[in-house]
């Protein structure tokens, strides 16, 4: 069973591929094609006509993309400099269809997530006959695998049953050309490095905290993609986190968990050191308070679930499931395949996937893109208006209503391109104050005889399965969750719940919305590895929601004490 | 302090010894170690830690059990590598990286957590990352060392239970300890840290890799300079201490184009030194990858070889290969691990195990493991250090004397025929074990030839045997340049042919006329070329051969696989063996790409 996901990820120095946010791209276009496009465009015309002349099948397409991924991080932990990183890798991938459009080596069978393409590492320097080169051997790879795939594809049963053959497997897009400038990484990171140090040395006050880090990671990616229907791309974007983080164990053996995180596409908008200190105060305190709360018990009823709790709700139970690909695989459980113009909200909400958005007030967006990854521009896609949906995230690959791709084909360089999501946003008509939501939590809660409603505050992501032989069901992973009590009591902190629920129920009983935004960056791993998204939504209250308890583990904490701080020189 | 002579058995003439530059071990708990020891805590935090730390360590108790050994080691070390293709440099990378481990072992010497399927399992959550603190800070080094040695000792002791859980009921025929004692020993050098030249380096690689433009029709090439150096800590309950510097830098250069026919033919070479300053210099670079060019370019003009049974020569450094591949394998015992009852874990057996005394050379020849020596013969050496992973210093070892095998290279693990630890604990193999492995090893021989008459001893056997030629080997593929691929057609022709372990394949063979005429061939295997073999052998050469490689723990060494890595030399004649097999491989091949390669401009 395959579990796709969003995931907070303390981002990692080193970096998975992904990664991150919005450089401005200069919208001045160089007087001509950078080295990079001209070598590949020269041996993607040279293997294009050397294979259609002499190879069988013959390709009718061939595209190169290649990454260059620039990364790095400083991280601190108890005051002391614990790593640092940095790397600088291109990766070229190459992507042959055979057969035609209408039936090509992509074809899926049986719900099978062919691996067609063919990856390579290539030199960071622009000299032709090095990438040349490998730019050859990988394509001679791409087309013996697309070769022997669509063999076995008009072979099958399925398609010679003519099941499916309605279909094309590849849509008809203008090719787009277009050059812009990636701005360099700016960033000093020594000058960092005490300030990590001073951050990270807070952690010491806490008592209970055996992990804590403070770190800064930083990174450019410029994509550079050729195809022969005449696409030439180039552009990219920078992207800087910070990730406080902190984890503990409590008395029974529960681990226990704490995080914040800033994002920014500019190192000039990454907060000030005093704004990063009130967040590493909270990790710390957020740990503590959860190292003495009460181990949460299975329960359901009315909750609040803060804007990122909410964003991270949508996207697993509703954004992976409009995802286009899923509509036309069998094995998939496609609960919104027939649901076009039909309502699958609340009438008052509607979403928004938008990449083109650069960032929500002060806060900028991981799920920002210029062109996907098959050289599609990018653009808003109202999916769900008033509650009616509308369309899905398309790639390439057409579905039945839905002939075209509108920007939403992603990878992580070496995988496949699917549809995926960007920047998720849940706009509401149904709008309160936050003090009003929790107003209504409270007269919910007494209407339906609880003791308590829950609140969501903080997350770490989720994940959800979407085939067919799986639950159509998904998790949501808190980390911080309060009860709110009937009787007026203070807030009480509970550790150790997950949301789990079934996707149609849960969206039947959304009652209203906060009227404020909240962002939830993360990378989102699913068949075509990890992608940089956000989720951006209102708080949202719901009639009921079931959590249930975190499959734990009961071992015990660190036998002897802490190491003492007055040994410290 | 320089080390004594080291006497040379069973060769005429002496040779021009290593110095050894670092001050001898000490005693653990004689006053001069104590003295030491606390000069050096009182200015290296890091040692500081890990002493502090490792004391705290030795009360747990909790869980029932109690530590009779702690180990920690750490690797403070720095690494840079670069590699290039075809003139083009891909980015270099360099990391800081201090790498700990933490080993506790509970229960007793004669029946601990150790060599357990269960040994590296621990079911609770982990909270130490691995690593250390780059920042020497005190407090921060201490926390992270705590966190690792706390999960040590839950992980030794759900480990023992289920160890005892799973030896109840079961006779074993192998009665051995689990743990040699060794005497505590405290060396503490004082260290710098050498500075590598990022760029000088990456302009060398490039430069290099541009060579392979004149050979256009190589598919694919590649070239790699890697430098790893630092200081390495080992500090043990039982008194050892060491803090030493370690450094290896390597060059590995891999080439190999499709011959019209599909098959691959590919060379390469690996270039050790422990001292970037001794690495050969840019003109016998130029000279090295020139020639694994050639190697290929000749080797696709080759033809196939035939099935062959008869005498073989291993002349130059293909004869230091295959003693370093064959012996080097086998000279460690691998024990087998305990597991469940009835769900044994297939190990490679070590075909030296418990043939202690029995006859594995000819009567003439000597074999001898010295990982004391920096240099030999004014050449250096790849394979030196102070003190292996378990603070034991070893000592020059007579593996073989006469022929018979006399010694097993032994970490603190009991082998059978063996007594002690002689400081060979190399590698890191998991389950709380370390492997063995040669450092620098001699192979010697007291009877003699030319490397002409050897030639003409091999002419002389063929025609006896009526044979229309023998087969003369000049380069084995070891340590492997071969792509991954290679290397599973390789284990999985070794399992077809019943042979035991793989073995590498010859990359230069050739067939050797009555007349003396040489013929390159190509695609050759030796079918299960063991030990047995090397019983047989009818002649050596008065020429020695010396042969540096990187150690990984990888099959075959494949180049560029482990993460942890050791040098090793071998210097050894040229061998006559009496008969060995070899066949060509008979796997699919791909047909060559449609397109032709892209011509180079510029």
């Amino acid at each position: 069973m395959r579990q796709i996901g969003l995931f907070f990820a303390t981002f990692s120095l080193l970096g998975q591929a992904g990664a991150v946010l919005a450089a401005a791209p200069a919208p001045a276009k160089s007087p001509s094609d950078p080295p990079l496009i001209d070598t590949l465009v020269r041996e993607l015309e040279r293997n294009f006509q050397g294979l259609q002349s002499k190879a069988d099948p013959p390709p009718y397409y061939i595209s190169y993309s290649v990454a260059e991924e620039e990364a790095g991080g400083v991280s601190a932990t108890l005051g002391a400099i614990e790593n640092r990183a940095n790397s600088r890798r291109r990766t070229l991938d190459c992507s042959v269809r055979v057969g035609s459009p209408a039936l090509d080596n992509y074809h899926l069978l049986e719900g099978d997530r062919p691996r067609v393409s063919s990856s390579t590492f290539i030199p960071v320097e622009d000299r032709p006959d090095a990438i040349a080169r490998l730019a050859w051997i990988t394509t001679d790879g791409a087309w013996r695998n697309a070769a022997q795939r669509y063999l076995r594809v008009k072979g099958s049963a399925q398609v010679q049953a003519r099941q499916d053959a309605k279909l094309p497997d590849y849509s008809q897009e203008k090719a787009v050309t277009a050059i812009q400038t990636v701005p360099r990484l700016r960033f000093n990171a020594e000058e960092w490095a005490p300030r990590l140090k001073r951050l990270s040395n807070e952690f010491n006050q806490f008592a209970g905290v055996l992990n804590s880090s403070v770190a800064v990671g930083w990174r450019r990616e410029v994509r550079t993609f050729v195809s022969t229907e005449g696409a030439r791309l180039q552009h990219g974007r920078n992207f800087y986190r910070i990730t406080v983080s902190a984890s503990a164990k409590a008395y029974d053996g529960n681990d226990v968990y704490a995080t914040e995180s800033f994002e920014a596409e500019d190192p000039a908008r990454l907060p000030k050191e005093e704004v990063i200190a009130v967040a590493v105060r909270k990790v710390g305190g957020d740990l503590v308070k959860l190292l003495r709360a009460q181990a949460a018990q299975p329960y359901v009823g009315p909750a609040i679930l803060s804007g990122r709790a909410a964003g991270v709700f949508f996207h697993e139970i509703f954004g992976h499931r409009i995802e286009g690909h899923r509509q036309r695989d069998e094995t998939e459980g496609q609960t919104f395949t027939t649901s076009v113009n039909k309502a699958v909200l609340p009438e008052f909400l509607s979403v928004l996937f938008d990449p083109t958005r650069k960032a929500l007030d002060k806060i900028d967006l991981n799920g920002w893109y210029s062109f996907d990854d098959q050289g599609i521009p990018a653009r808003p896609v109202p999916l769900v208006q008033n509650g009616i949906l509308k369309t899905f995230l398309m790639s390439r690959t057409p579905i039945d209503g839905f002939p075209n791709s509108n920007g939403h084909g992603r990878a992580q360089p070496g995988y496949e391109v699917v549809s995926r999501q960007s920047n998720l946003i849940v706009d509401s008509k149904r709008q309160v104050t936050d003090a009003e939501l929790r107003k209504m939590l409270i007269e919910e809660v007494k209407k339906q005889n609880k003791p308590y409603g829950l609140f969501f505050e903080q997350v770490t992501g989720g994940y959800t399965t979407t085939r067919r032989q799986g639950l159509q069901a998904f998790t949501v992973i808190p980390l911080v969750v309060y009860r709110v009590f009937a009787d007026g009591r203070t807030d009480e902190l509970v550790r150790g719940a997950d949301i789990v629920g079934t996707p149609l129920a849960s969206f039947s009983r959304i009652l209203a919305t906060s009227d404020r935004l909240e962002v939830f960056n993360g990378f989102c791993g699913a068949e075509s590895g990890s992608v940089p998204v956000s989720a951006i939504s209102p708080a949202l209250l719901v009639s009921e929601i079931e959590i249930q308890r975190k499959p734990e583990s009961k071992d015990l904490g660190p036998i002897l004490p802490r190491p003492r701080m007055e040994e410290r020189q | 302090m320089t080390r004594k002579q080291f006497l040379l058995i069973g060769m005429a003439g002496g040779v021009a010894l290593g110095q050894q530059k670092s001050t001898q071990p000490l005693d653990a708990g004689s006053a001069a170690a104590t003295a030491r020891l606390q000069a050096v805590i009182d200015s290296d935090p890091l040692l500081r830690a890990m002493y502090e730390e490792l004391n705290r360590a030795k009360v747990l108790r909790t869980l029932g059990q109690e530590p009779y050994y702690i180990e920690l080691t750490v690797d403070d070390a720095e690494t840079f590598g670069v590699s290039a293709t075809l003139g083009s440099a891909f980015a270099p990378n360099r990391a800081r990286l201090r790498p700990v481990r933490a080993l506790i072992r509970v229960g007793t010497p004669q029946f601990d957590n150790t060599n357990s399927i269960f040994s590296d399992y621990y079911s609770g959550s982990r909270f130490d990352s691995g690593v250390l603190p780059q920042d020497n800070d005190l407090a921060a080094l201490r926390h992270a060392l705590w966190l690792s040695l706390d999960r040590a000792y839950k992980t030794a002791s759900e480990a023992i239970g289920r160890k005892q859980a799973a030896v109840r009921g079961v006779t074993s025929n192998e009665n051995l300890a689990d743990f040699w004692p060794s005497p505590g020993k405290v060396q503490l050098d004082d260290v710098r840290a050498t500075r590598i030249d990022d760029e000088g380096w990456k302009a060398r690689v490039k430069a290099l890799s541009g060579l392979f433009l004149a050979y256009p029709e190589i598919t694919s090439s590649n070239v790699e300079y890697q430098f790893s150096g630092g200081i390495s800590y080992v500090l043990t309950s039982d008194g050892s201490a060491v803090r030493v510097a370690e450094q290896i830098a390597m060059m590995t250069v891999r080439a190999s184009r499709q011959t019209p026919d599909g098959t691959v033919v590919y060379d390469g070479l690996c270039q050790a030194s422990l001292d970037p300053a001794q690495f050969p210099d840019d003109a016998a670079l130029r000279l090295s990858v020139e020639g694994v060019a050639r190697n290929v370019s000749a080797l696709a003009g080759a033809p196939v070889g035939e099935s062959y049974t008869g005498p073989v020569l291993f002349a130059g450094a293909a004869s230091a290969q295959v003693f370093g591949e064959v012996f080097g394998s086998h000279l460690g015992v691998v024990r087998r691990l305990v597991s469940e009852p009835g769900r044994n874990m297939p190990m490679p057996a070590s075909e030296f195990d418990g043939r202690i005394g029995s006859r594995v050379l000819p009567d003439w020849m000597e074999l001898v493991d010295d990982p004391t020596l920096t240099e030999y013969k004014k050449r250096p050496l790849a394979g030196h250090y102070h003190a292996d992973l378990e603070g034991v210093f070893p000592a020059p070892l007579t593996l073989v004397e006469k022929g018979v095998l006399k010694a097993l290279l032994t970490t603190r693990q009991p082998v059978k025929g063996m007594t002690a630890s002689n400081g060979h604990a190399r590698l890191y193999s998991g389950f709380g074990v370390k492997s063995a492995r040669i450092s620098n090893l001699f192979v010697r021989a007291a009877k003699v030839e030319s490397d002409a008459q050897l030639k003409t001893r091999l002419l002389d056997m063929i025609k006896q045997q009526g044979k229309p030629y023998g087969m003369i080997v000049r380069k084995m593929d070891f340590p492997s340049a071969g792509a991954v691929e290679e290397l599973r057609r390789i284990i999985a022709r070794g399992g077809r042919s019943g042979g035991g372990r793989p073995v590498s394949t010859p990359v230069l063979a050739y067939k050797v006329f009555p007349d003396g005429r040489e013929e390159l061939v190509r695609g050759m295997n030796f079918r299960s070329l063991s030990t047995r073999a090397f019983r047989d052998i009818v002649a050596a050469g008065d020429q020695e051969h010396q042969f540096d490689f990187i150690e990984n723990g990888a099959p075959l060494a494949l180049m560029g696989a482990g993460n942890f890595i050791v040098g090793c030399s071998v210097v050894a004649p040229s061998v006559l063996f009496e008969e060995l097999e070899l066949e060509p491989g008979n796997e699919d091949r791909p047909k060559p790409p449609v397109v032709p390669p892209p011509p180079f401009g510029e």
